[in-house]
């Protein structure tokens, strides 16, 4: 009788398990009935068809990897890995190499939120303004607003342990190179993560990346203070 | 339909002696004195200077405002109302604009 | 079999406290730093906003006299020609005369080439005569806040049992969830998840959270505040198209029809309440 009770429990417990991948499957067909193109060619007809914006609208492997999934949690570790290999290749660094950037520059980056956003209509964005609007997911420095979409990033040169003593040996480089490769690229590090991948792109040029990196790193910075 | 329309709101109808608010909106873009960034050119303000209210052709209420309210303004004012009647609002801006709009209201 | 039973139930808690922590975890994450407070004068500002009369009701006004003037009193909305009561909440529809799904500006767009002589690029002029401006009293938006303050009290009703809307939908929503673009955005970047987020001061709704999309889409036009006038949902696309670094935006397209229809028809049942007001 035990026994019984026993492997009807387990059953019972083993069913969710079984049900949600048909679940994901159905899903999945239903959304299969519009094939891709049709999907891609709507939403290239609602846009300006100037050939000089066109280059803006190619989508590249690994983003039509991530268009399939609406989040990460529902990718298969295959895709992940796949995501991963293919960006990890996509990073540049200075002609220089790894070394500290200056934050002050690093800092009005951050701050400035015109960066690609010309349109053709008002405002008076330019196709040359720079910047990353990291405060719109970040809050970076202590006491000034910024959003909650991305991790908090206060405090985090004094977090990862980088002081005045060690910020030259290998082991302080290679934490600033860590966070060069997540602003360079974020999908190398966090698979289609909301934040763009700023350096493949070319909206910020591997010295703007390495100035944020110093921003961010750096113990004389205010994001440390 | 442009700058000084005005949409004048009071409750249909009141008891006697009670008081009401009076809501309006008047569109006015209530620009503050601004100087060009890129040319240095000086921009006069245009904004409303005086609101009257008035009730039954007297006097309620005078309200003076300058370029530090904001565009498209919401105004409430209380009214205690004691007769069925006209309430008029009559406004003027620096720009030599005047312009009134009235409501009936009805007292019970 | 006992140790059958000591394993199973090794099994289930450590399950159970993985899940606990992970939790735990996820918490942590959400504390809230000073800014807090200028989050919260946001919000009673936008509380204080709602009360009193909506500055957008003026273009309403204006929209009565316009919509007669560009002889939108043939134009049928899927009511029958002319009536606007409840027909913002049964758009986006199929129009067998039109042959397409459209949406409530696409339809406006569509009528006044049919009765009102305008070409498609005169249309297009007089739809973005406002975009990028303040206190612009524009008469297109002063048709769509007339038209959709119709509809106030109705519950937005779009009928995905028709092949043609269900198909806009599913595009619709394909490309809520299509990464491309210079900074590989797309609209789930900020409106879906579980989480709830904010880009600097500013709450966010999620598509995937029941009932926010309807509250987002039941109030526009919307006035906003900082730029004196009201905003339509294609100068809304426009704007968070903008943003996200694509490509200007074309109103009255098929990508805008197919964003109304997924995001109208994800808030079925909410009531219709323009204009909405905010910053």
């Amino acid at each position: 009788m035990k026994k019984k009770v026993l492997i009807a429990s387990l059953l019972l417990a083993g069913l969710p398990l079984v049900a949600t991948p048909q679940q994901k499957q159905k899903a999945k067909k239903a959304e299969e009935s519009v094939k891709e193109e049709e999907v891609i060619a709507v939403l290239k007809s609602g846009l300006d068809q100037d050939p000089k914006f066109a280059w803006k609208l190619n989508q590249d492997e690994s983003q039509k990897i991530c268009s399939k999934y609406p989040s990460r949690e529902a990718m298969p570790a295959r895709e992940i890995q796949r995501v991963m290999e293919l960006e990890t290749k996509n990073i540049n660094y200075p002609q220089w190499g790894i070394f500290w950037g200056d934050w002050k520059e690093g800092k009005n980056v951050v701050e400035s939120a015109r960066g690609g956003r010309f349109a053709t209509y008002g405002f008076p964005d330019k196709p040359t303004d720079k910047g990353g609007n990291c405060y719109a997911c970040h809050l970076i420095e202590k006491g000034v607003p910024g959003g909650t979409m991305g991790p908090q990033l206060t405090g985090y040169g004094k977090r990862y342990g980088i002081t005045k003593e060690n910020m030259n040996t290998p082991e302080g480089l290679e934490k600033l190179k860590t966070v060069y490769n997540i602003i360079y690229n974020a999908w190398s590090v966090y698979p289609c993560s909301s934040m763009p991948r700023f350096g493949y792109h070319g909206a910020l040029t591997p010295e703007d990346i390495m100035n944020i990196a110093t921003f961010l790193l750096h113990p004389d910075s205010p994001v440390n203070k | 339909m442009a700058i000084g329309t005005a949409i004048v709101r009071v409750p249909k109808e009141a008891k006697k002696g009670e008081i009401i608010r009076v809501q309006m909106v008047i569109t006015h873009p209530m620009t503050p004195p601004r100087r060009d960034p890129q040319t240095g050119q000086e921009v006069p303000p245009h904004n409303l200077t005086k609101l009257v209210l008035l009730y039954n052709d007297k006097v309620v209420s005078e309200m003076n405002m300058g370029a530090g309210v904001s565009a498209n303004p919401f105004i409430a004012l209380p009214l205690k109302v004691e007769e069925s009647g006209i309430i008029k609002i009559a406004y003027e801006d620096n720009k030599g604009g005047k312009w009134e709009k009235t409501a009936d209201i009805k007292v019970v | 079999m006992r140790k059958k039973a000591i394993l199973l139930s090794a099994v289930l808690t450590s399950l159970f406290g993985a899940g606990f922590l992970g939790y735990k975890h996820a918490k942590a994450q959400d504390q809230e730093l000073s800014p807090e407070e200028e989050i919260r004068l946001v919000q009673e500002f936008n509380r204080m906003m709602a009360e009193g009369i909506n500055p957008g009701e003026i273009w309403a006004e204006m929209g009565k006299e316009a919509f007669k003037k560009y002889n939108l009193d043939k134009c049928d909305f899927g009511l029958g020609p002319g009536k606007i009561e409840g027909a913002l909440a049964q758009l986006p529809r199929y129009f067998p005369d039109a042959k397409k799904v459209m949406d409530l500006e696409t339809r406006i767009g569509w009528c006044l080439q049919q009765y009102a002589g305008m070409k498609p690029e005169e249309v297009k002029k007089f739809v973005k005569q406002c975009w990028g401006k303040s206190q612009c009293m524009g008469e297109y938006d002063a048709i769509v806040m007339y038209i959709s303050m119709a509809s106030n009290g109705h519950k937005i009703n779009v009928n995905l049992k028709d092949p043609q809307v269900k198909k806009m939908y599913d595009i619709g929503k394909r490309i809520y969830y299509a990464r491309i673009g210079p900074w590989d955005f797309n609209c789930a970047t900020c409106h879906a998840g579980q989480r709830e987020a904010r880009i600097r001061a500013t709450l966010l709704w999620s598509a995937d959270r029941p009932g926010e999309a309807g509250k987002a889409v039941s109030i526009f036009p919307k006035y906003l505040v900082r730029w004196a006038q009201p905003m339509t949902m294609h100068y809304r696309y426009a704007e968070c198209i903008r943003q996200m670094r694509w490509p200007t935006f074309e109103p009255h397209s098929d990508l805008a029809v197919a964003l109304s229809t997924f995001l109208y028809a994800t808030g079925n049942g909410t009531e219709i309440k323009v204009p909405g007001i905010g910053r």
